[in-house]
């Protein structure tokens, strides 16, 4: 199916092609972040967001600017309509001859579905409760790519918080879907991956290892995800006081993981990795933020219909 | 003749004689000869108890019969200790046609397991805009409910409550705030999660607004799985002022709250959502100071698949007939937090009010419907779950003691715990 005119709710509707043609986008966009400034001349973004996310919101709008188009929008819900008690419906509906592309973050998760029924304008969801952030988990496979010219065929080794943590789910639901990655799945017994995910991955016949130490799982591997751990009620005072170090990267451990490794995270970091890894050759988590603009000028062009037409 | 010897009823042993299902005679164990019986049924003093009507319940027909289906769910049912249940309208499509229910109603009757009673629909496909035809509604149908959904428009919750009204049926209200739903009641790691959620607010705001549209329109209002402790006392301020207002509690949040919740996955999801365990504790409370009028089972079979997945995909809701007798038993009746006749109040007798159908009771001339329990220690396992939904959250808890047998109709039911 044609790329042209799609939503994108959640990367699922999409196939591992159609990915690809973004990513591949993305990365030829990259190579040249200012030559695009005529692509989207005369276009509107629309970029409604409920809650605040400045990060996302930025990268989107730097997207579209870069492309040449404008921008409109709210940043918070307080300084929208819907603070005067305007459906989300209705608003998608007026927003829609407004703009030719609509963001949307809300934090009522099922809300990018909900709006794509009332739009005729392609519609991105930028995030919506717990639930789907499609274009983070596009990011990430942009940073793969670059580093590797593929997404399968990787080991990917995947640290933290992975019984709740929704950005470790996408990516293991996302990346099972290309042939040969296989995962080390790093993390405290109590947050290991959930049931259903587990069973997720066995009936596809996904190739993983669920371990407690961090140095072991990254001997072999391609790639580490690391994600953070959540004080907070996972774990009793003194458990986390004994866990707490054990999941957080520093030089010392990175030193026998092998030289060509990257080091990915989702970002903002609390103390999950040490500020020294920085300077380490293998880090890459400011390049994958970075990412985010081209992924991004890559979807709306692509959503568009204005990319190679 | 059927004898059924040696039970145990309030304390005393007694020999039940049963002619064509009916109990014919009540006699202290030993005094009589029982050798004019055909069938002699030793019960070697175990307790029996009244069977249950559980006026809330998804049997998932038509539709949905991968989840449940009439027949399983009304074995289950009958095999748990329930002798009547009556069927939420949330089926594809809606019980909204006098014929779907009409037919519904025939299978079910034809089974011969538990009786079947239709809550059916209050406005059409239960969106809430336009009245079902209850005037054309079987007779099975005595109380009507968009469970699940909340009727926004007060116009047309008004319309249902004089329809009712006028045919002397009682409306069942799930209240829920259709402006803000959620996944799960509000709490630190529903926020860390970043998961829309609920509170009791929620639900109570809710239950003022229907109490106040029935007063108004003075229909008979029965609020749904009250778990809020504003709207339980708003149901006790209405019983009050002798408006006709009843309401009830499931065993779920009379039992369990947010502190058992698991938020790894879907499983402890449920409309409405396990409260605090402050709330937990005031419903139990009460249900014992006769603030609550039944206990509801919610029933709510699914597929293991649609509760074992994230949160915001799950589907809401317990499978409940095969834990609802053994909570009542082991944690309200054993420790002496209600007695016998309160739990035939909650079980049995406000629940046939409430539809119009004869309240279960054992006693001489009545029909005999009983069930047999045996006391001692009992883990439920997932294999001894008889509903088709697995989605039980009692699974793998200790229970006090199991339904040994039911007898409905005079006709003997044995449960089997093998394996």
């Amino acid at each position: 199916m044609e790329l042209k005119g799609r939503k994108m709710v959640s990367l699922n509707e999409f196939t591992t092609n159609e990915i690809e043609e973004i990513v591949d986008a993305a990365l030829e966009i990259s190579t040249d972040i200012t030559g695009y400034g005529k692509l989207l001349q005369g276009y509107i973004m629309g970029a409604l967001f409920y809650e605040a996310s400045t990060r996302t919101r930025l990268s989107f709008e730097s997207a579209m600017l870069r492309l040449g188009g404008k921008v409109v929008g709210f940043a918070d819900a307080s300084t929208s309509s819907s603070k005067k008690g305007e459906s989300l419906a209705d608003t998608i509906r007026v927003m829609d001859d407004y703009c030719d592309i609509i963001v949307l973050r809300h934090p009522k998760e099922g809300s990018a579905k909900l709006a794509g029924q009332f739009s005729t304008v392609p519609i991105i969801n930028a995030g919506d409760g717990g639930h789907k952030h499609p274009t983070q988990t596009l990011t990430d496979l942009v940073t793969l790519k670059k580093e590797f010219a593929r997404i399968s065929n990787l080991k990917i080794a995947l640290c933290g918080d992975l019984r709740f943590g929704r950005t470790v789910h996408s990516m293991l639901e996302t990346l099972s879907r290309w042939k040969g990655n296989s995962f080390v799945l790093i993390s405290p017994e109590k947050l290991r991956i959930p049931e259903w995910l587990r069973s997720n991955l066995e009936e596809m016949d996904i190739d993983f290892t669920e371990i407690t130490d961090l140095e072991t799982g990254i001997e072999r591997a391609d790639v580490l995800y690391m994600t953070r751990i959540q004080k907070e009620r996972f774990f009793s005072e003194k458990e986390y006081l004994k866990l707490k170090n054990a999941y957080i990267l520093d030089v010392k451990r990175l030193k026998n993981s092998p030289s060509e490794m990257i080091v990915m995270h989702p970002l903002p970091r609390v103390n999950e990795i040490d500020y020294d890894v920085d300077n380490d050759d293998r880090s890459r988590y400011f390049q994958q933020a970075a990412n985010g603009v081209p992924a991004r000028m890559a979807l709306l062009a692509l959503l568009l219909g204005r990319w190679r037409q | 003749m059927k004898v059924f010897s040696r039970a145990l009823l309030e304390g005393r042993l007694v020999d039940l004689h049963v002619r064509d299902s009916i109990i014919t005679a009540m006699v202290p164990s030993g005094t009589n000869e029982p050798g004019s019986a055909d069938v002699l049924v030793d019960l070697n003093g175990m307790e029996i108890y009244p069977l249950m009507i559980d006026v809330h319940t998804h049997l998932r027909e038509p539709g949905h019969g991968y989840k449940e289906g009439l027949e399983s769910g009304l074995e289950a049912a009958l095999l748990n200790g329930i002798s009547r249940v009556a069927m939420m309208a949330n089926t594809s499509p809606a019980l909204d046609d006098p014929n779907i229910i009409r037919s519904l109603e025939n299978r079910a009757n034809a089974m011969g397991l538990a009786e079947a009673n239709i809550n059916g629909a209050a406005t059409m496909g239960l969106l809430g805009r336009t009245m079902a035809p209850i005037d054309k509604y079987p007779d099975c149908v005595q109380a009507l409910s968009d469970d699940g959904k909340t009727i926004v428009d007060e116009r047309v919750l008004r319309k249902v409550f004089e329809e009712a009204k006028s045919r002397g049926m009682a409306v069942m209200s799930h209240c829920e705030n259709y402006l803000s739903p959620g996944h799960m009641e509000r709490t630190e790691m529903t926020e860390l999660l970043k998961i829309s959620s609920v509170t009791e607010e929620d639900e109570a705001c809710i239950i003022k607004r229907n109490i106040r549209v029935a007063h108004e329109v003075g229909s008979r209002l029965h609020i749904c799985h009250v778990s809020s402790i504003e709207g339980i006392e708003s149901v006790a301020e209405a019983k009050k002022a002798g408006l006709p207002v009843t309401c009830e509690v499931t065993p779920h949040h009379l039992f369990l709250s947010t502190e058992d919740i698991d938020y790894s996955d879907g499983y402890y999801k449920v409309n409405p959502p396990l409260r605090t365990e402050e709330t937990r504790k005031y419903l139990l409370r009460a249900l014992i100071d006769g603030k609550i009028d039944m206990i509801a089972s919610d029933h709510a079979p699914h597929a293991m698949n649609e509760k074992r997945c994230p949160i915001t995909e799950a589907s809401f809701g317990f499978s409940g007939f095969d834990s609802s007798f053994l909570n009542i038993y082991t944690h309200l009746i054993k420790p002496g937090m209600i007695t016998k006749h309160q739990y035939n109040m909650l079980t049995a007798v406000n629940p046939a009010t409430l539809l119009s159908v004869p309240p279960e009771k054992i006693e001489v001339g009545g029909t005999a419907s009983f069930m047999v329990v045996k006391e001692g220690n009992y883990v439920l396992k997932e294999k001894y779950i008889l509903s088709k939904g697995k989605n039980n959250p009692f699974i793998g808890k200790r229970f006090s003691g199991r339904i040994e047998m039911v007898v409905k109709n005079g006709r003997l039911y044995k449960r089997r715990y093998t394996g």
